[in-house]
């Protein structure tokens, strides 16, 4: 059910229910830039919940029952593909790990993801966030391939060699890390949390040996200098990484690592 | 120049600056002079700068306090606006200011020195 704000005022459901209703408001953002002469719009509807009801759940019933029209994005519905990121009551999280229960709140207000250009009501451009990624190189470089040889020997980790990269390997690309960012709102050119915390990742993997052309993309005032060490991006993180340390160490990497003494040389096994 | 090595160039300029500082504060308080009002008289402060390791002080707190303030501006003027040509300009514009006041603080040490 769709309710204009007026209406909500004259008939007093804007007021606090009681929990044994089960239901909850939920405000939209809707906005298509391509319409001309309409602006944003951020209608309410009342939508039924019970126990466990996600807000990806919440907007799916919107979706079905009311506005057929809304854009949003979403695949696995289990906080896997990160696809569902959406601002919620102000804070970027993943729709569908977000039960409307735990907000504890009458009106839950969903908007876009703030520093990522719109497309349409929920869903957001990633193009620059995954040229971000790609700039990085995100994946092994071993000095075998520039020469054309193929690495067909296993590279043996110690546990510790693993641990140091492990919990960036967690990352889901949901890009909530780069909407909660305050520098990535700002400089359009910054690389954002999650390609650094990335770039970090495959320059502590011992078995990388890419670290001087990663050096010249991250070693910039708009890549891990750019950082101010707000650290939302770890306080958002749907999967508990934590990419300002990662930011960090990579900073700590740039200032005493040379591009000489990076060439890892794990020992080789048949 | 790499971004790493300015930003190594300014860990030590912030050092320096805090000893620098520290040691500029405590010629005002202890060192050497019988409190601050005697530490800002003509004749001491002259006297202060013609002794060589004041005015070597002095002169590593010019250049740290400058660098240090001018790659602070430099950032900031970076994060208002991008783009190649913006990027060069004010790395040369704040490179360029640098380079006057260290001059002119400098010079101004100099003459001192030499009492010209």
């Amino acid at each position: 059910m769709v309710l204009e704000t007026q209406q909500l005022g004259n008939a007093k459901v804007g007021a606090p229910e009681p929990r044994h209703a089960e239901t909850v408001m939920v405000k939209v953002y809707r906005y298509n830039p391509r319409a001309k002469g309409e602006g944003p719009k951020k209608p309410i509807f009342k939508v039924p919940v019970e126990r466990g009801t996600t807000v990806l759940e919440a907007l799916l019933w919107i979706k079905e029952h009311d506005e057929p029209g809304l854009a949003l994005r979403y695949s696995c519905r289990m906080g896997i593909c990160g696809s569902c990121g959406v601002l919620v009551n102000g804070q970027p999280r993943l729709a569908c790990e977000t039960q409307v229960e735990e907000l504890d709140s009458e009106m839950v207000e969903v908007g876009p993801l703030p520093t990522f250009p719109l497309i349409r009501d929920l869903a957001t451009d990633f193009s620059d966030f995954l040229l971000n990624h790609h700039r990085i190189k995100p994946y092994l470089i071993r000095n075998e391939d520039t020469i054309g040889r193929p690495v067909l020997q296993e590279l043996s980790q110690t546990e510790q060699q693993e641990l140091d990269y492990y919990q960036f390997t967690m990352c889901i690309m949901c890009g909530l890390c780069n909407a909660a960012c305050p520098v990535q709102a700002t400089d359009c050119e910054f690389l954002g949390p999650q390609a650094l915390a990335q770039a970090y990742r495959f320059a502590a993997d011992s078995r990388d040996q890419g670290w001087p052309e990663r050096r010249d993309v991250v070693d910039t005032v708009h890549g891990c200098w750019g950082c101010r060490l707000a650290g939302s991006c770890s306080f958002v993180c749907p999967k508990g990484v934590d990419p300002a340390l990662g930011i960090q160490l990579l900073k700590r990497r740039v200032l005493t690592k040379s591009t000489r003494s990076s060439s890892q040389n794990p020992k080789l096994h048949d | 120049m790499r971004e790493s090595t300015l930003r190594s160039i300014n860990y030590l300029a912030i050092i320096a600056v805090l000893i620098s500082l520290a040691l500029h504060f405590a010629t005002h308080g202890f060192l050497g002079v019988a409190g601050f009002e005697d530490s800002l008289t003509y004749a001491s402060v002259i006297g202060r700068y013609r002794a060589s390791i004041t005015a070597i002080m002095l002169a590593v707190l010019l250049l740290g306090a400058s660098y240090h303030g001018l790659l602070g501006l430099r950032n900031i003027l970076l994060e208002i606006k991008t783009g190649r040509l913006w990027t060069r300009g004010v790395t040369i514009g704040t490179a360029t200011l640098g380079a006057v006041m260290v001059g002119w603080g400098l010079r101004t040490i100099i003459v001192t020195i030499t009492g010209a």
